[in-house]
């Protein structure tokens, strides 16, 4: 029992830590938390608990239907062409070229240059919407259609993080059945259940989402696939729910970062060797320019089809190369199933966190663009309202 | 003398300070009290966005009102604005948009380390405005008259 509190203290502690940090210095507390970890791991022995791994997947579950359920619809109504064809470039050029590269060049097994693809594959929506804030950006049209595009290259990702390592059996396609009839049922009965239980204080529609989250991770897991998969579905279906709902959002997040996130970015942190990355910067090098690369030799020429002007065709690319949360899932989940190195992990993770801050850094200093074109990203070729 | 002005205002003892002295200095001036929520930069969700832009609205909301209602009594024109981002990167965009030709900003003490690990946001306004920058320190400024 001293060893369960002894545990708890040091870990509590360090999401303390990050939380102080954060909010000191105004960078977002899950990239704090990361780089906690990352200290915290490579300075003294941090014991990954079973309450610690429960906590944590739990955390990335919840995180990722949350990510889900910040969808606007009618947007990806507006924008479907255009984001549909953002968005699948974005994810497939980096996933092709990180794998290709994992693979055939710096010799990497199979599954373990699938993983390096999909963690090379993400975007973040948070960390784009943080970004286009600071410009107004996100709520014209142009900034709605890079998020929506944004939506649609995780999509990629977690269905593809959902399905490669499958097999496919039946218990798979229980799982299957099981999240289609979930995603139609869902977004009816919630909203009248979310109704009728109308904020009792002891949190019963937060109880009743956890509830369907773990459920549905269980059918994934025993059918081969990741829980991840089931959460950001869920969560996409169920956005307009919340649309009117904000509060129980707010609860829900509450929830999460305050017990479940800390433990998944600190363990994905602490999991890092730092050692590991300084012997292989130019494995980091590769993988950074191959991402990013990856994203302008794909989406560029999509954004000149599109009809964008230079500026804008230069900024959304540098705004979807970024990554952060599923980059980090996707690598975690490769080497907690021993499909990658400790080592390769290592390399995988500080190239996600160089993401979430070189593009983002390059876009708002070169290529934030214009009024004119934020209102009419098309230029003179098509107005927005045509896509 | 300055047709338009830039306040950032955040309520803080040496932005108070520098909204006197833009009281006095304005004259026919049109002045812009600009306050800057700060959002978290590589955010984790949207929702933590709109949160931190929720608060930084109910915490400037009264010091913003303060401020206008000050200028205008002493028959200042000025109107409020918030904005959310970086502080200093956020003062010097407003004021190049509406072509402000003075910058009043206030500054409070802080220890050496603070000001080299964080910087501070009137550092950034200096470096990079377009125009004139009025820094007013809370430690050094002349009572009002």
């Amino acid at each position: 029992m001293e060893q369960l509190w002894g545990n708890a203290v040091v870990w509590l502690g360090l999401a303390l830590l990050a939380s102080l940090i954060s909010w000191r210095i105004g960078i977002s507390v899950a990239l704090v938390e990361l780089l906690v970890g990352i200290t915290a791991g490579n300075s003294f022995h941090l014991e990954i608990t079973p309450w610690v791994n429960f906590l944590a997947s739990l955390g990335a579950l919840v995180l990722t239907f949350l990510a889900g359920a910040e969808l606007e619809s009618s947007v990806i109504r507006k924008f479907w062409k255009a984001s549909l064809a953002l968005g699948a470039v974005s994810f497939a050029v980096p996933f092709a070229l990180a794998w290709v590269l994992a693979q055939v060049v710096f010799g990497w097994g199979l599954r373990a240059a699938q993983i390096a693809g999909l963690a090379m594959s993400t975007t973040s929506v948070a960390v784009v919407y943080a970004v286009m804030v600071e410009t107004g950006l996100n709520e014209t049209p142009l900034g709605k259609l890079i998020l929506a595009a944004c939506f649609v290259t995780d999509l990629g990702t977690v269905i593809a993080l959902g399905l490669l390592f499958t097999n496919f059996g039946a218990t798979f396609w229980i799982f299957v059945a099981a999240t289609a009839i979930a995603m139609v049922i869902l977004p009816r009965i919630t909203p009248v259940i979310l109704r009728k239980l109308n904020a009792h204080s002891s949190e019963p529609e937060v109880r009743y989402l956890l509830l369907i989250l773990a459920g549905l991770a269980l059918l994934a897991v025993r059918g081969g696939s990741k829980g991840v998969l089931p959460a950001y579905l869920v969560g996409m279906v169920l956005a307009d729910a919340f649309l009117g709902n904000r509060e129980l959002i707010k609860r829900m997040r509450a929830t999460t970062f305050a017990l479940l996130t800390p433990f998944y970015f600190l363990k994905a942190g602490s999991l890092v060797s730092l050692r590991a990355v300084l012997t292989s910067l130019g494995l980091v090098a590769a993988f950074f320019a191959v991402k990013t690369g990856a994203k302008f030799l794909g989406l560029v020429p999509v954004g000149r089809v599109l009809g964008f002007t230079r500026r804008v065709n230069l900024y959304s690319t540098m705004m979807m190369s970024t990554g952060l949360t599923f980059g980090t899932i996707a690598a975690l989940y490769g080497l907690n199933n021993g499909v990658i190195t400790k080592e390769q992990y290592s390399v995988l993770v500080v190239v996600v966190i160089l993401t979430a801050i070189v593009p983002t850094l390059v876009a708002q200093s070169f290529f934030v663009p214009h009024a004119q074109e934020m209102e009419n990203p098309f230029g003179r070729k098509r107005g927005a309202s045509h896509v | 003398m300055y047709s338009k002005i830039v306040l950032a205002y955040d309520g803080s003892e040496g932005a108070k300070l520098a909204l006197e002295r833009t009281a006095r200095l304005a004259g026919g001036a049109q002045v812009l009290v600009l306050a800057v929520g700060r959002i978290p930069e590589y955010a984790e969700t949207v929702s933590e966005v709109e949160e931190a832009k929720e608060q930084a609205g109910r915490h400037y909301q009264s010091a913003l009102e303060e401020a206008i209602a000050t200028l205008r009594e002493a028959g200042v024109s000025a109107e409020a604005h918030l904005d959310y981002g970086k502080v200093g990167d956020t003062i010097v965009r407003h004021a190049e948009e509406i072509g402000a030709d003075l910058i009043i900003v206030g500054t409070n003490p802080h220890t050496a380390l603070k000001r080299r690990v964080l910087g501070a946001s009137a550092d950034k306004v200096v470096d990079h405005a377009h125009c004139s920058v009025l820094v007013v320190r809370a430690s050094q400024a002349p009572p009002a008259s």
